[in-house]
């Protein structure tokens, strides 16, 4: 049984997410950490936007805050200046966090507020039918995008580490041993924190460029402990020899680490325990 | 207490640190400004908090987070950002947390003339954000006004757990004039109310109590309930079943009810008027003194002058001027307001729109010859 | 019932702003009603910026008007600008060696600033010296009040300087209204 099991609110079940989708992975990685650290959940919030990613937040019994598109990160900082003893860690999507709400997430790295960041990078919007996203790379086909797509991906990390985040990560689903010391190590640092985790939308995404089923999608992500293949740049030449798509490999783990101090702390919010590092 | 010369912005700066406001999350934009500028000085001071936000849409989102973790929080902004807000004053109202969000009015559509008065977005305030939903507008006529009904905003949104709106136009905001900035007895301040039972399973979020309120407790209390944009049952959590909906839609509309008992409009000189003006903001205080001067001239003038534009004041309306002959509603726009008039006033009632559009405020003599006209055309029906 | 609409004009930076402040705080002082309501934005920052004052011995209801009754222009910009706008009998008080405004009946052409750095080596104090020159003109402020509402509105360091404007403009006012007074009676 997960360890997380007891964190979860049993009666709101069952949840929506799709067969084969990856987000439950996550989420079951950050529920085992947070079990693994708190014996209740009375101190931390969860504050989530709109997507599929965003619903997994009302599924954890803490104090669970889902908000509006893209805005979860403003609404997430206004809770942590104003109760700066909480835990705050925002779960977000691509199209939630780098679309719509990219202008938030920019300005909370700049800020350097003490919360985590978790977002769900499945490379469209999931929820209202597979259509085409910030993270959708070039020439893959969504539902708005039926000629391939014309425009390039976001690498979220890159833009939230020149935003001036402090600490920033690439984990996928498929590797949940990884993304639970990634997800410890973004609670344990001090400041903004963020997290680029890969997952699959395997209802539409997959679908529409035929890569199979969930575990296919899941195995197509693989390549070491330090390496993610996901740019699928010889699209549409999907197939390996192997069977899989091909995929640019992209660099996993802890991409950026730096020390400044939080917002809390300059501005001298009484209640705000900075943690050690 | 202090008297001072103030402007309406500081007014309504001073008026939040009064009733105990600890946040504000707010982006620039005339002619709202000052309002951030005088919290970002107090608050701080204050052992608050004061945040520029990058856009109205993350304003008044930091503002909701910092509700649910018990602050008394608001923002204040402008014509353009206000319809930028709209999203989030649905999700208020839905989520019922508590908020006060002034509204300084320009001259619009777009960005018009940002540096002149208007009043131009009342209907904006009442159906700005997409859906159905019940709301409070509260409209001041002057300084000291502003400051008093900034403590009442923040009064009614934690008492009902609901976002209120504060509308006035740019003169009000920048004209200084005498202010009592009175301190509220602590008693006098309202605030949400809290659950009488402890957290667990016998806690619900959104049982309301015989208000039609539903306790808030805070973030960070013990509680861990679920808050969102979805419809949701008592639990707070989402639900698409028509009865859970329909119900949840009238209990926030049937809890707002109250505040027309409240919030009284002002009544002058309406009880032999054969012609009544309606207006507010700066517009009453023109009307008002319009009303003197018609009846030195002999013409039985009156105005009535509603502080709380919605919920309507139907019952003060109807008491109050059903008998007048002619109600000239006087707003600058093309016609916002008298739509609600017309809808209220009784067959007998001629009702004129009077608009002003331009960024300068209608003026005495104006009214009066509006007025004079009327009357000389023996409009009266008696 | 008394009311005077005040336009005090001139490019930002030439404290018309404290030249209202201190008007209305003098008027609150004197138990006046008083409202005040400043030219904002880009206007402000430009070579026309206005601040209009208006007193009453009863409730003000529109602190906005286009035609005020007394004028204060310190630039040729904002004569142009507001000078052809005034009240029937308006008075307007220029600064003469700024303005050209002879065509105007109702005008008086006052060296403002050079007063201020003649008498108190500040020409900066031009706005006080108009404001004690006004307070003459209203004749509805006694001048310890005015004199003291320029001292406790003024910036650090400015506070004699700034009540010391104020006593000289209406100390020469004064002087200029006994004579047009003796003149009239002379001509009697």
């Amino acid at each position: 049984m997960n360890p997380g099991k007891a964190l979860l609110r049993q009666d709101m079940m069952p949840h929506i997410l799709c067969p084969g989708c990856g987000h439950g992975i996550v989420m079951s990685a950050l529920v085992r950490v947070l079990a693994k650290r708190y014996a209740s959940l009375d101190q931390v919030a969860l504050v989530a936007g709109i997507g599929c990613s965003s619903r997994v937040v009302g599924y954890i019994d803490a104090n669970t805050l889902h908000t509006t598109h893209g805005r979860a990160l403003s609404f997430a900082t206004g809770l942590k200046l104003a109760r700066p003893e909480l835990t705050v860690i925002v779960v977000t999507g691509d199209g939630d966090g780098l679309g719509i709400g990219g202008n938030h997430l920019i300005h909370a790295a700049r800020r350097n507020v003490d919360l985590t960041c978790i977002l769900f990078n499945n490379e469209t919007y999931g929820m209202t039918g597979g259509q085409l996203a910030p993270t959708t790379v070039t020439q893959a086909f969504t539902t708005t995008t039926p000629y391939g797509n014309h425009e390039s991906a976001f690498d979220a990390t890159a833009l939230v580490t020149a935003a001036g985040a402090t600490f920033v990560a690439r984990a996928q689903a498929y590797r949940p041993d990884l993304l639970e010391g990634l997800i410890e190590q973004a609670l344990d640092h001090r400041g903004f924190s963020f997290l680029d985790v890969l997952t699959d939308c395997t209802e539409y995404f997959s679908r529409k460029n035929q890569l199979g089923a969930g575990s296919d999608l899941l195995f197509s992500q693989t390549r070491s402990d330090t390496e993610i293949s996901l740019d699928l740049t010889e699209w549409p030449r999907l197939q390996e020899p192997d069977g899989f798509p091909v995929r640019n490999l992209m660099p996993m783990g802890v991409l950026h680490e730096s020390n400044r101090p939080t917002l809390e702390e300059v501005m001298e919010l009484p209640g705000y325990r900075p943690k050690e590092g | 207490m202090a008297t001072e010369l103030v402007s309406g912005n500081e007014a309504c700066a001073r008026g939040a640190m009064a009733a105990g406001c600890n946040f504000f999350g707010g982006y620039p934009i005339s002619p709202s400004s000052e309002v951030a500028e005088a919290l970002a000085r107090l608050l701080p001071k204050n052992g608050g908090v004061f945040l520029q936000m990058e856009d109205e849409m993350g304003s008044l989102g930091s503002v909701l987070g910092a509700s649910l973790g018990g602050a008394k929080a608001m923002t204040a902004t402008s014509g353009p950002g206000f319809t930028l807000m709209q999203e989030h004053l649905g999700y208020a109202t839905l989520a019922e947390i508590p908020c006060v969000v002034v509204d300084v009015m320009r001259v619009g559509p777009s960005t018009g003339v940002p540096t002149a008065p208007s009043q131009g977005d009342v209907m904006q305030a009442r159906w700005g954000s997409h859906g159905d939903r019940a709301v409070i507008v509260l409209a001041p006529a002057s300084v000291q006004e502003i400051y008093e009904m900034t403590i009442i905003a923040f009064n009614l949104a934690e008492r009902l757990r609901t976002p209120v709106v504060l509308i006035y136009d740019e003169v009000l905001a920048h004209m200084r004039e005498r202010v009592e900035l009175l301190v509220p007895h602590q008693e006098d301040l309202w605030r949400r109310p809290k659950p009488s039972v402890p957290p667990g399973p016998g806690y619900r979020p959104y049982l309301a109590n015989e208000e039609g309120v539903a306790p808030l407790p805070n973030f960070g209390d013990g509680y861990r309930f679920h808050v969102t944009g979805l419809m949701h049952d008592e639990r707070g959590y989402p639900t698409t079943q028509a009865k859970a909906v329909s119900q949840l839609m009238s209990r926030l509309k049937n809890k707002m009810e109250p505040v027309t008992e409240w919030i009284l409009p002002e009544s002058y000189r309406l009880e032999d008027a054969d012609l009544a003006f309606v207006a507010y903001g700066i517009t009453a205080r023109v009307a008002k003194e319009a009303v003197d001067r018609l009846r030195d001239a002999g013409i039985l003038a009156g105005l009535f002058r509603p502080r709380l534009l919605w919920p309507v004041p139907v019952t003060d309306f109807q008491k109050l001027l059903g008998h007048a002959g002619i109600a000239v509603v006087a707003e600058m726009n093309q016609g916002q307001w008298v739509e609600v008039v017309e809808r209220l006033a009784p067959r007998s009632m001629q009702v004129l729109g009077q608009g002003k559009l331009g960024g300068e405020p209608m003026t005495t003599e104006e009214l009066m010859n509006v007025a004079e006209t009327l009357m000389q055309k023996g409009a009266r029906v008696l | 019932m008394w009311k005077k609409e005040i336009r005090l004009a001139g490019s930002g930076g030439q404290g018309l702003g404290l030249a209202a402040t201190v008007l209305a705080s003098a008027a609150l002082q004197a138990g006046l009603y008083v409202t005040t309501l400043q030219s904002y934005g880009p206007e402000a920052r430009g070579g026309a910026s206005r601040s209009d004052v208006t007193l009453s011995d009863q409730d003000i209801a529109n602190p906005w008007f286009s035609r005020p009754a007394l004028l204060l222009a310190l630039n040729q910009k904002s004569w142009a600008k507001f000078g052809g706008n005034l009240a029937e009998g308006a008075l307007a008080v220029v600064d003469s060696n700024w303005v050209e405004a002879h065509e105007y009946p109702g005008v008086l052409a006052l060296p403002l600033e050079q007063m201020a750095k003649a008498e108190l080596r500040e020409k900066i104090a031009a706005n006080m010296v108009a404001v004690g020159v006004i307070g003459v003109l209203l004749d509805r402020l006694p001048l310890a009040i005015l004199a003291e509402a320029a001292y406790l509105k003024a910036p650090k360091g400015f506070e004699r300087i700034n009540k010391a404007a104020v006593e000289l403009g209406w100390h020469v006012m004064e002087q200029i209204k006994g004579g047009v007074e003796r003149e009239h009676i002379g001509g009697a």
